[in-house]
């Protein structure tokens, strides 16, 4: 019984509905934060008011959406939410310990530390459900120039958060 | 939602004490929940030891090639 609780999609860690939860919404954001500062070598800082104001646009627009049927397209846009929610406060920046002045990645990241975030939050949460339903993985290299377009489209539009599939150019398993 | 009537100003912003209504919560849960049983319950449950880990090796892969 036990046993079959920790299985359930409920209870397992990062499950869609473990992340209604404040405190799995900020290790979600915390963890993808940490992680973009560790591949670049950045410090980062976090405001916790913003965070908290992103979490409620994440629940509001979870139940204001009138989802059609539930199927992989409110996977998706719950994926959408969650990443429009994050890029819409400035939950985070990041500043340069070290900066390699050739890497054009680094110089987008901290233009768009909250995009940046967003978009690979989304991505890991995708990633993660997707991984676990194909045993694939959906994600490729990006180059700088499309990590920037795809930040810069997030930044001018949030609508732009419902492409994140097409703007990281995430594999789907749905035609 | 957080509203006005909800918050405990503490002077300044008053958003360090605000509060989310817990039907919303429950609502944004339970639609979570159906998007996982509907979606991901036939699956074929491919384990994933450490979620942290799967985090940041998806930030790893993305970011990888600039």
């Amino acid at each position: 019984m036990a046993e079959a609780a920790l299985r359930s999609p409920e209870t397992r860690p990062w499950s869609l509905a473990s992340l209604a939860d404040e405190a799995a919404f900020d290790r979600l954001v915390e963890t993808t934060a940490m992680a973009i500062a560790d591949r670049f070598t950045l410090k980062v800082h976090q405001n916790v008011v913003a965070r908290r104001m992103a979490y409620i646009a994440w629940i509001d627009k979870l139940s204001a959406d009138n989802l059609p049927a539930m199927d992989y397209r409110a996977f998706v846009t719950a994926c959408a939410n969650l990443i429009a929610s994050i890029a819409r406060y400035r939950l985070v920046s990041f500043s340069a310990m070290i900066r390699d002045p050739d890497s054009r990645i680094i110089g987008v990241v901290l233009q768009y530390p909250n995009e940046v975030t967003a978009l690979a939050a989304g991505a890991a949460l995708y990633q993660l459900r997707i991984g676990e339903l194909t045993g694939e993985p959906t994600a490729a290299g990006l180059p700088a120039i499309v990590v920037e377009n795809a930040a810069a489209n997030l930044a001018r539009h949030s609508e732009a958060a419902t492409r994140f599939r097409e703007l990281l150019q995430l594999h789907t398993p749905w035609v | 939602m957080a509203s006005a009537a909800d918050s405990e100003g503490n002077g300044e912003s008053g958003v360090d004490k605000l509060k989310i209504d817990g039907r919303k919560v429950d609502v944004a849960r339970l639609r979570l929940a159906a998007i996982d049983r509907a979606v991901f319950a036939a699956g074929a449950g491919h384990a994933t030891a450490d979620h942290d880990e799967m985090i940041r090796r998806t930030v790893a892969t993305l970011f990888g090639h600039g």
